[in-house]
This record gives structure tokens, C-alpha cells and sequence, in this order.
């Protein structure tokens, strides 16, 4: 099975967790590929789906990608996103933060 | 793990047709109680699992994420649709959840039985059950958490409990031997935990039982109106399809666990034979409460469920001690950033109060595209009345035993400042999708009962209609057990294996 997250998706991923994670986390990149290296094919491709859905969020209210928005305006973005009643926008601050938080403390260095 | 009985089915190279009399389907609970008593009465067995047959060799020195990738179905990520979704982790290996539960196993008590005869039970007894329990308990030890294990989170609940008045006990574990490393749902590292894999498995394999591994059940067989065998699936990569995978057996046991038994049901065309079939979901939603204290705490030391309290008002609910490790700690507590960075810089500062409630609104599952399971659950009214009771219970525990701040898992208000803010939780603006809640005792999809009309299973197990197809897994409860489900499904399954052997052979 080819990677799951391309070059384009790593830098959203990457993008993402300085947001979410302590300096000194993981690159979670190989991390995310080797929990998900064996799943099921639909896991994968919703995985896919919902990073491109972080990643394309801000593009209507900001005029950027996620990771293109400089690091500040990437904590207003992801904060407005844990403030909001929106399922959608729930759903993605849920996922992102259980994935790289999660990634982020596997590793007792991190903290 | 090897065993002259077990095949990995990674290593055909073809389209296989095996012959059995009894194929059963699933390793968990329930399926190794049906294959120990069929085995031992002779019976020609053959187990199918979709996971790999591990022990502490293979999952005691992972860190969370590998553990949970290897132990849990889609890597624990299983969950509901509805308001609030919930979490619901399912073990996908020999042994099936038995890997990575927290070892809790409770006789359900004669009066929860008598809601199971009010729902339409009528032949099964409490006397046959305890029976049943009794056999369970001879290959599964079982005694109460000892003190020496009895870790600091727990102790201090115990005490936050003692001070308001909520009676409670220590929980009876499989894990006689256990030495308290406090990571039993990322499998038992020292394999105190006695998960089926461990002793039953092995026991119907050394009675000539026959184990099959990386083989998912994708559709039962029913040849002029009776079970016929399994068709399914080798898994290759990412659990597509390698080769085609049969089993032909007069009789088939499905022991899926009460979320994929009626997906698999319904992907055999059984599933609109019974309104019933895929309705009647309860899962024990569950939530917590995490304390912050000045002093360290070391909650993550010893077993991390030891101790429930029964509450019944003003719904019921357990109140439960359990504790996270760092990877899902980091999760659980609120934000993100350099804030959220100090909060976990004081981990041993945490304690964790957990709770879970036996909801009176049912929910359902069926099957999506792909075979997967749709879930839906949604919280009523009343079961969001008791969860606001939980948070504040939990809440008020943590307080009592000095916390300074508590957090929970509620949008909007994700931090407490003090026993003031407890009152905030009754805020009308809270609606049930603001919640995080997670399932570890899903159950009752494939209700048993008389009636096909209202149930799919009669109480010895068949299903309704379709001679020689049986189920034997948590799908089978009417209503809820009230403590935690694998023994009461091994005790079901013996009393279902037994009378299996009492009939004339299909």
C-alpha cells in the first residue's frame, strides 16, 4: 500500500502540530503512517478527507490553506474551530487533537 | 503465538474450503466459551478470527498507539453517529475484547435477571445462570482487587466516596496474579489478565478444536433454509481480499460482539427476517472527570479499574475509578499549546473519576457500504439528565479529596475553578452533542426472547427460523446487565454450547 500522507497532506499534518503539540513532540508524520499503515482502505481514505477538510477550512474566512497562514493566525483558526457548535468543525478539532496529542505524549520526551 | 491447531491464514496461497462440524465466528467471550464446552464434548470445531492470536510477548512493551493498532479495530476509532458520537474500541485479536478490557468480571445480580424475565425471558433461570457462572469460574480465577494494587487514583475516590455517603465495593478482576502495571487496555503486559486467549483458546484447541487466523466472516451460508457455513474473505493488505476463505458446518456459532454479529446477519439477507435484528442497542455511555491537585497523586500506578459505586439517582449509574496513560491523558484534558503543554508537565498531579450510565433510550446498527457497521445512538432527555448527575457526582468527588480545578469533557465548559462551578453544568445550553462519551459494554442487538416478532434469538441461542445458525455474544441480552458484560456472555454462551451438544447433530 503507498503512503497516506503525501508531501502536500505532511506539511498540513506537520502545520497542524505545532499547533496542538509541545516543541519537542514527534514528527507525527511516520507516526499517523504506521498506525494507519494496515488499516482498512475506507479508514484511510476518511483520514485523507478530513485532513484535506482541515486543511481547505480556513481558505473561505482567511484567503489561505492551513498550513500557508503564519503560526498565530494558525492558533486563531484552530481555536476558533474548538469554539464552534458546528459537527463538522467539532469533528475536526476532535480527530487532530486525539491524533497528534496522542502522538505527541506516546513519546515521554515530549513533556 | 503457535499452536499445532492454529493456522494464519496469511500463509494460503489459494481459495480455501474447509469441513466442520460446529464453525464458530469470533475468539472473544463468547466464542471461547462455546468452543471450550463443544470441544470438550467432542465436538469438531473450527474458530475463525479477523485478528492475530498475540500475548504479552507481542503487545507488553508497545507504547499506546502501536498497542492500540495491533489489539483494536480500526485502531480503536470505531464509533457512533449521532448526538454526541460515541466512542465505542472493540478488540480485534484471539481473545477478542477479553485483550484489552480492564479484567472486571461481575455475576449480574437476580434482580437485573428479573428485568431480563420481564422483557420476555422465560426458560433461562437465574439458578441455570449462576450454574453457568460457576463453570466459567473454574478455568477463569476470579477474586477481588488485592490491596497491595489498589493504586493511589482509586484510594482517593474510595475516600471522596466515603465522605458523601456512596456505598461501594472493590471489583472482582480475572487477574489473580496481578502485579498492578496499570495498562490493561493496551493488553496485559505481564498477561495476569487471564483474556480468553490465554486459557480458553488453548483449552478447546488441545480438545481438537481448530483455530483460524486473518479470515473475516463476510457472510453466513443458508442452504434450503438452514446454516450451511461461512463464506469470507483472507485478508490481504489493509483488509482487502486475498483469497476466498469457506467453511462448510451444519452449524454455525456467530460471536461477533453485538456491533458486527448483526452486520454480519445482514450482509447473509437475515437481517429484515426480524424487526428486531440490529435494534435494541445499549452501549453504557461513559464519561469522566479529571481532577488537578497541588500534590503529586501518581494516579497511572496500580490497577486502574478497582472500585464501583451503584448510584440510581436521578438515572442509573456507576461511578467508576479508572486512569489514562500520557497518550490519551493529552487528549482528554482541554486546549492545546504551551497551556496544555504545563498541564501535562503534571501528570502524576491527575486523578480521574470516571462514570458510566445504563441508558433508557436505545440506539441501532445496521450495515454500511463497505460492511462496516452504522451505528446510531443519540442521548435522550433523560439519559443527559444523568450524565449532567455523573459530571457533577465526579466532580464533586474530585473537589472533596482536594482538587484545585477540574476538567471535563463537556464543550464550552471544559474546566471547573472550584465546587461553585459544579452548578454550571446544569446550564440548559449544554446540549447532549456538546458531550465526549465512549462505550465499552455494547450489547442486546440480537435480543433473545420467545417471539420472533420481538426478538431474533430464542434463549438457547438459535436464531429464529434458520436451524443450525446460533448466536452467542453480548448481542444476545434483552436489556442491560447492569455490570460489566463477559461474564455473563461466557455464562450465556456455556449454557448455549451445552445445549448444542444435547441436540442430534445437524
Amino acid at each position: 500500500m503507498s503512503a497516506l500522507i503525501s508531501p502536500a497532506l505532511a506539511r498540513v499534518v506537520r502545520a497542524a502540530n505545532e499547533v496542538f503539540a509541545p516543541p519537542a513532540a514527534p514528527d507525527p508524520v511516520p507516526v499517523l503512517e504506521r498506525v494507519f499503515a494496515d488499516a482498512k482502505v475506507a479508514l484511510r481514505r476518511g483520514l485523507v478527507l478530513m485532513l484535506w477538510a482541515f486543511e481547505l477550512g480556513p481558505l473561505p474566512y482567511r484567503f489561505s490553506r492551513f498550513s500557508r497562514l503564519p503560526l498565530p493566525e494558525r492558533v486563531a483558526w484552530v481555536t476558533r474551530l474548538s469554539r464552534s457548535k458546528g459537527a463538522l468543525a467539532k469533528t475536526l478539532y476532535s480527530v487532530l487533537k486525539v491524533l497528534l496529542q496522542s502522538s505527541a505524549y506516546d513519546a515521554s520526551a515530549a513533556y | 503465538m503457535t499452536h499445532p491447531q492454529h493456522t494464519d491464514a496469511s500463509r494460503l496461497s489459494a481459495d480455501t474450503e474447509l469441513t466442520a462440524e460446529v464453525v464458530v465466528i469470533g475468539t472473544g467471550a463468547g466464542g471461547a466459551a462455546v468452543a471450550r464446552e463443544l470441544a470438550e464434548a467432542g465436538r469438531d470445531v473450527l474458530l475463525l478470527e479477523e485478528g492475530p492470536w498475540v500475548t504479552a510477548a507481542d503487545y507488553g512493551k508497545l507504547g499506546t498507539l502501536d498497542a492500540t493498532r495491533l489489539l483494536y479495530r480500526d485502531a480503536g476509532l470505531t464509533a457512533s453517529r449521532g448526538a454526541p458520537p460515541v466512542l465505542l474500541p472493540m478488540g480485534r485479536a484471539v481473545g477478542g475484547t477479553t485483550v484489552i478490557n480492564l479484567g472486571t468480571v461481575l455475576r449480574m445480580q437476580p434482580e437485573h435477571f428479573a428485568r431480563w424475565q420481564e422483557a420476555g425471558i422465560a426458560r433461562l433461570t437465574y439458578a441455570e445462570l449462576s450454574a453457568a457462572y460457576d463453570r466459567v469460574e473454574e478455568l477463569m480465577p476470579s477474586r477481588p482487587v488485592a490491596d497491595a494494587v489498589i493504586g493511589p487514583n482509586t484510594r482517593m475516590l474510595m475516600d471522596g466516596l466515603a465522605k458523601l455517603a456512596i456505598p461501594g465495593e472493590v471489583l472482582t478482576r480475572n487477574a489473580p496474579d496481578c502485579r498492578g502495571a496499570g495498562r490493561c487496555f493496551l493488553g496485559c503486559p505481564t498477561d495476569a489478565k487471564r483474556g480468553v486467549h490465554l486459557d480458553w483458546i488453548p483449552r478447546a484447541l488441545g480438545r481438537g478444536a481448530r483455530l483460524v487466523t486473518g479470515v473475516r466472516a463476510e457472510r453466513v451460508l443458508v442452504e434450503s433454509g438452514r446454516a450451511a457455513g461461512v463464506e469470507g474473505s483472507v485478508l490481504g493488505p489493509n483488509e482487502t481480499r486475498r483469497h476466498r476463505f469457506t467453511v462448510r458446518a451444519g452449524r454455525v456459532v456467530v460471536a461477533c460482539g453485538a456491533l458486527l454479529s448483526p452486520v454480519l446477519l445482514h450482509a447473509s439477507g437475515l437481517g429484515k427476517r426480524h424487526p428486531a435484528s440490529g435494534a435494541n442497542l445499549g452501549v453504557h455511555p461513559a464519561c469522566r472527570a479529571i481532577g488537578l491537585y497541588d500534590a503529586p497523586v501518581r494516579g497511572q500506578a496500580g490497577v486502574p479499574q478497582a472500585y464501583h459505586a451503584p448510584v440510581s439517582s436521578p438515572g442509573e449509574m456507576y461511578v467508576e475509578t479508572a486512569f489514562l496513560p500520557p497518550a490519551l491523558m493529552g487528549p482528554a484534558l482541554p486546549g492545546f499549546g504551551p497551556e496544555h503543554q504545563k498541564l501535562m508537565q503534571r501528570y502524576d498531579h491527575f486523578a480521574l473519576a470516571g462514570f458510566r450510565i445504563i441508558e433508557t433510550e436505545r440506539g441501532s446498527v445496521k450495515r454500511a457500504i463497505g460492511g462496516m457497521p452504522a451505528i446510531d445512538y443519540a442521548l435522550c432527555a433523560r439519559d443527559l439528565a444523568t450524565v449532567r448527575a455523573g459530571l457533577k457526582l465526579s466532580a464533586r468527588l474530585l473537589f472533596e479529596t482536594g482538587a484545585q480545578r477540574v476538567f471535563i469533557p463537556v464543550h464550552g465548559l471544559d474546566t471547573l475553578e472550584s465546587p461553585n462551578d459544579i452548578s454550571k453544568i446544569d446550564d440548559p445550553r449544554i446540549e447532549a452533542s456538546d458531550l465526549e462519551l465512549s462505550g465499552y459494554h455494547v450489547h442486546g442487538t440480537l435480543r433473545m426472547g420467545p417471539d420472533p416478532r420481538t426478538s431474533v434469538v430464542a434463549e438457547n441461542g438459535a436464531y429464529h427460523g434458520v436451524p443450525g445458525l446460533y448466536v452467542a455474544d453480548a448481542s444476545l441480552f434483552p436489556t442491560s446487565s447492569r455490570v460489566n458484560p463477559q461474564h455473563t456472555v461466557m455464562a450465556l454462551a456455556t449454557l448455549i454450547a451445552r445445549g448444542m451438544v444435547n441436540e442430534r447433530p445437524a
